[in-house]
């Protein structure tokens, strides 16, 4: 007698717990957002101008979205590049304490702009040579 | 023979006294056909009873007034399936944030419950991860720069969020607020480029989907 009683409780708990459900009206929609593009900073265009004996790599700052940060070096041997008013100037004296003297080669200039703050960056590269001209050493732009 | 003769009686078997006395008062004996005459008068008795559900009767038809089901009808801004054209900011960059509110509408006559799930696509997955959702309902948007870093908010308790959504559905608003029939709701969502947000992410595109659920609320 006690477990036909406990069946129909179970039974009875279970249909009541079901039955809401089976009969809940429902509905849908779908919201699609439309395509979220991320920025793109601005890449330094570099211009190259004789300086000297050596080469001036120059650019015009961006300030998009804001006033971005630059950093130069040159590329294989790396080494960092004092920069002055948007621009950098590569010296034979330079060179040669960095190649020894090793005419003929090119050297890479690399200039880096910084989103402060963030870690966006982007960057472009000038190719110099570093040659004999007239028997002297020279940085020259092409 | 004399002229006198006594009519012949008529004898009868003597029967004993107190039998006589008792034919006095007592019914006649039954006869066999008795029954049959209950039967008759039985009958038609009952004839009489069938005539009696002869008279007359009437029969009047009721129809009952057309019932009218209801109905459950979830409209986002008027629409069934809806682009945000509006939850948008050109070039967003790392710290950047924006927000718009979505209003949904109970369309029908039947109260119910919004649930929300949402997924997102972006070309790169580091982006995706970088994008933080923010969802409050009954939100208002509250702008706090209109330059770099651009920025916007929403006033309200939130119902998730900061977080990264994934490719899968995640819950970002659950049963909790009630829309009466010709109500509406209004929901904010916020999107905030983390300022981590990897290099590669630049130019990269994100793309957020949300599914909103009516439930109809149970009497």
């Amino acid at each position: 007698m006690r477990r036909a009683v406990t069946v129909g409780v179970i039974a009875t708990v279970m249909l009541a717990g079901t039955s809401p459900a089976a009969g809940t009206w429902s509905d849908s929609a779908t919201v699609t957002g439309k395509s979220v593009t991320a920025g793109m900073l601005e890449a330094p265009v570099l211009g190259c101008e004789p300086s000297g004996l050596g080469s001036k790599v120059s650019w015009t700052p961006s300030t998009v979205p804001t006033a971005l940060t630059y950093t130069a070096q040159l590329l294989s041997p790396s080494s960092p590049l004092s920069i002055t008013s948007s621009s950098v100037t590569v010296t034979p004296t330079l060179l040669d304490g960095l190649l020894g003297g090793l005419l003929g080669s090119t050297v890479t200039v690399r200039v880096t702009a910084s989103l402060p703050g963030t870690s966006w960056t982007v960057s472009s590269d000038r190719v110099l040579h570093y040659r004999l001209i007239l028997v002297v050493p020279t940085v020259s732009c092409t | 023979m004399s002229g006198r003769h006594a009519a012949p009686r008529r004898v009868e078997p003597r029967r004993p006294a107190r039998r006589r006395a008792a034919s006095r008062t007592a019914p006649r004996p039954t006869r066999p056909w008795t029954p049959v005459v209950v039967a008759l008068v039985g009958a038609l008795g009952l004839v009489g009873g069938l005539g009696t559900q002869a008279y007359w009767n009437d029969v009047e038809t009721v129809s009952g007034a057309t019932v009218t089901s209801g109905s459950l009808d979830l409209l986002v801004e008027g629409q069934q399936s809806y682009t945000w054209t509006a939850l948008d900011l050109a070039n967003i960059a790392p710290g950047e944030s924006t927000a718009k509110v979505l209003t949904l509408n109970n369309a029908g006559t039947t109260p119910f419950t919004v649930s929300i799930t949402a997924s997102a696509t972006a070309s790169d997955v580091a982006l995706r991860d970088a994008m933080r959702v923010t969802v409050v309902p009954a939100g208002t948007v509250n702008q706090t720069s209109a330059v770099y870093p651009r920025a916007q908010s929403c006033t309200g308790t939130a119902s998730f969020g900061p977080a990264a959504l994934t490719s899968s559905a995640t819950t970002v608003l659950s049963q909790s607020v009630t829309v009466d029939p010709w109500g509406s709701l209004t929901i904010c969502v916020r999107l905030q480029l983390d300022l981590s947000a990897a290099n590669e992410t630049q130019s990269d595109t994100y793309t957020p989907t949300f599914t909103l659920t009516a439930t109809q609320v149970t009497p």
